[in-house]
């Protein structure tokens, strides 16, 4: 387990170094109740977010090229405020620029919604990571 | 509440209850069709009698069971006795010689959606939208599956000669089901797809009208403007035909201030609201409907709230007092998933579960997760039951509200 070390604090934004020499920033935009609509909010502690990135950074797929997904086990952890069960963390353009996440999908859609690639969903089903139900309802956009 | 289950075993990936078939689509694409009276039959010969015939009411006839016939029969104590105060049998296990293949092309994609409507299929999957014809009197007359779209479409819907496609960024499409076009898909010249809303996350029918979730608190509402048509072929009364559709509402506004004041309000123009007070959101999000009533939700508050467009009159939303959820409801009707109609009430997909919502409460009736939740608003014989696919079997799931 690789530890999260803040590196940085500016305000509301706390920037962790972790995995292997990756930059984590925990973005205070998904931890402002007052942009609930627009940006969904972490239901989970800063140190656990960047735990979180790491775990998903060094197990990540190449199925997506613009970050990497979490997903806990079948989907159980609710990682968001509004019931997001799971999470995407952005690549940064510069990669001397931290990363970012935030949670996704959940019960109060805000539009538009990220979805993981469908050869990821089939990853994770034939890994035995999700089962049926989950891998069902992610590609319905309905979890 | 008391319950009824009948349960066909196999990996299935979706079905319907239409006419007096269930069509069942397995998870390569084929489709398959258990004829209602051989399971009836089947029924009738392995659980006792007062099982079959909750299962008749409950199942394949829920117009009996939503009938003053019924409700008068039930009145009678013995009567009621025998079929509510017993417990739930487990019925035998299914005959595996009900299941018929129908003959069609293999669908290409993933299955994410389906709808049976006018004699015909339609599905949506990872590839595109999809149509094929389905008399169920002649399950294997050989016709064409024809591609209506490449749109990834999450959600589907078909009513009043009118087929409704949620296709994401494509838009919300629509589209008419000519009842006459008896030969043109084979011709693939079925009438073309029209964009109605600019994005579509999921539609559902409100009454001829359409609700469009968008990702907002609250769906937009597209108004229809109908005709009426002649009873054609064998039909007995007249058809209601969509001919377009108004350009959509946004219901955000009005359904807080429908619930603040307790009172009807006027549902105005879309442009009337900005975009920025938009963002600002609201305490309530509208879960899902069915039909014209919308379930609302709101910390600690689950209600129900009416929209309406009759002929002549501004489209109104106002609260439904039929509905009140107590703690213990609200506890099981929160963080649904997704919503589907029944004719007493909602389905509630939960993560983990399933939940009926009635005028009498919550309850659950599945406890297990399942994979996908099927419900038949629009039918007459099956509009307060639902199916549900899991692991390893289909259930059809019947209900009756007792105390």
């Amino acid at each position: 387990m690789h530890a999260c070390a803040v590196s940085k604090v500016d305000g509301p934004a706390v920037t962790y170094s972790t995995c292997d020499g990756y930059h984590y920033l925990c973005h205070p935009h998904h931890r402002d109740p007052g942009r609930r609509v627009m940006k969904s909010q972490w239901a989970i502690e800063r140190k656990e977010e960047c735990t979180t990135f790491c775990e998903t950074r060094r197990m990540a797929s190449q199925d997506d090229p613009a970050g990497v997904w979490y997903i806990g086990q079948d989907a159980y952890v609710v990682i968001g405020q509004d019931q997001e069960r799971m999470a995407f963390f952005r690549e940064p353009v510069n990669p001397n620029d931290p990363w970012h996440g935030y949670p996704v999908g959940g019960t109060r859609a805000r539009g538009r919604k990220r979805m993981p690639p469908d050869s990821l969903i089939l990853s994770w089903l034939k890994t035995g990571h999700v089962s049926r139900h989950v891998a069902d309802k992610i590609r319905r956009g309905v979890l | 509440m008391r319950t009824v289950r009948v349960v066909i075993p196999g990996d299935w990936a979706d079905g319907w209850m239409y006419k007096e078939t269930i069509i069942l689509w397995d998870r390569s694409g084929h489709l398959f069709e258990v004829k209602q009276s051989d399971l009836r039959h089947h029924i009738a010969s392995v659980a006792s009698p007062h099982e079959a015939v909750l299962c008749d009411y409950l199942l394949f006839r829920n117009d009996w069971k939503n009938s003053p016939a019924f409700e008068s029969v039930m009145r009678l104590p013995q009567v009621r006795h025998a079929l509510v105060a017993t417990p739930p049998e487990e019925i035998e296990p299914f005959e595996p010689t009900l299941i018929r293949p129908i003959m069609r092309e293999k669908l290409e994609g993933y299955l994410l959606d389906v709808e049976v409507y006018a004699n015909r299929v339609f599905t949506s999957t990872t590839a595109g939208v999809f149509e094929t014809r389905f008399n169920p009197d002649y399950p294997n007359d050989r016709s064409p599956l024809h591609r209506l779209s490449d749109t990834r479409a999450a959600s589907i819907a078909a009513r009043s000669g009118c087929l409704a496609v949620a296709g994401g960024d494509a838009g919300l499409l629509t589209k008419n089901i000519a009842f006459d076009e008896e030969s043109s898909l084979d011709r693939k010249e079925t009438s073309p797809l029209t964009i109605e809303d600019d994005y579509s996350e999921r539609v559902q029918f409100a009454s001829h009208h359409l609700l469009n979730y968008r990702g907002h608190d609250s769906p937009g509402f597209l108004r229809a403007s109908v005709r009426k048509e002649p009873p054609a072929g064998r039909a007995k009364f007249e058809t209601t035909v969509i001919e377009d559709f108004d350009r959509p509402l946004a219901l955000d506004r009005p359904i807080n201030q429908a619930i603040h004041s307790r009172s009807r309000v006027d549902v105005r123009d879309y442009d009337d609201e900005s975009s920025s007070e938009r963002e600002l959101g609201s305490n309530h999000v509208v879960r899902g409907n069915s039909n014209y009533q919308l379930l609302v939700e709101s910390e600690f508050m689950s209600q129900v709230v009416n929209v309406s467009a009759y002929h002549g009159r501004p489209v109104q939303v106002a609260p439904n007092v039929n509905y009140n959820a107590s703690l213990d409801d609200v506890r099981l009707t929160q963080h649904a998933l997704s919503v589907q109609g029944l004719a007493s009430g909602f389905l509630l997909e939960r993560f983990a579960s399933s939940v009926v919502f009635t005028q009498s409460g919550a309850s659950t009736l599945c406890a297990e997760p399942r994979i996908r939740l099927r419900t038949f608003p629009h039918s007459r014989r099956h509009n307060d039951c639902f199916l549900a696919v899991a692991d390893d079997f289909v259930e059809l799931v019947g209900f009756l509200d007792v105390e």
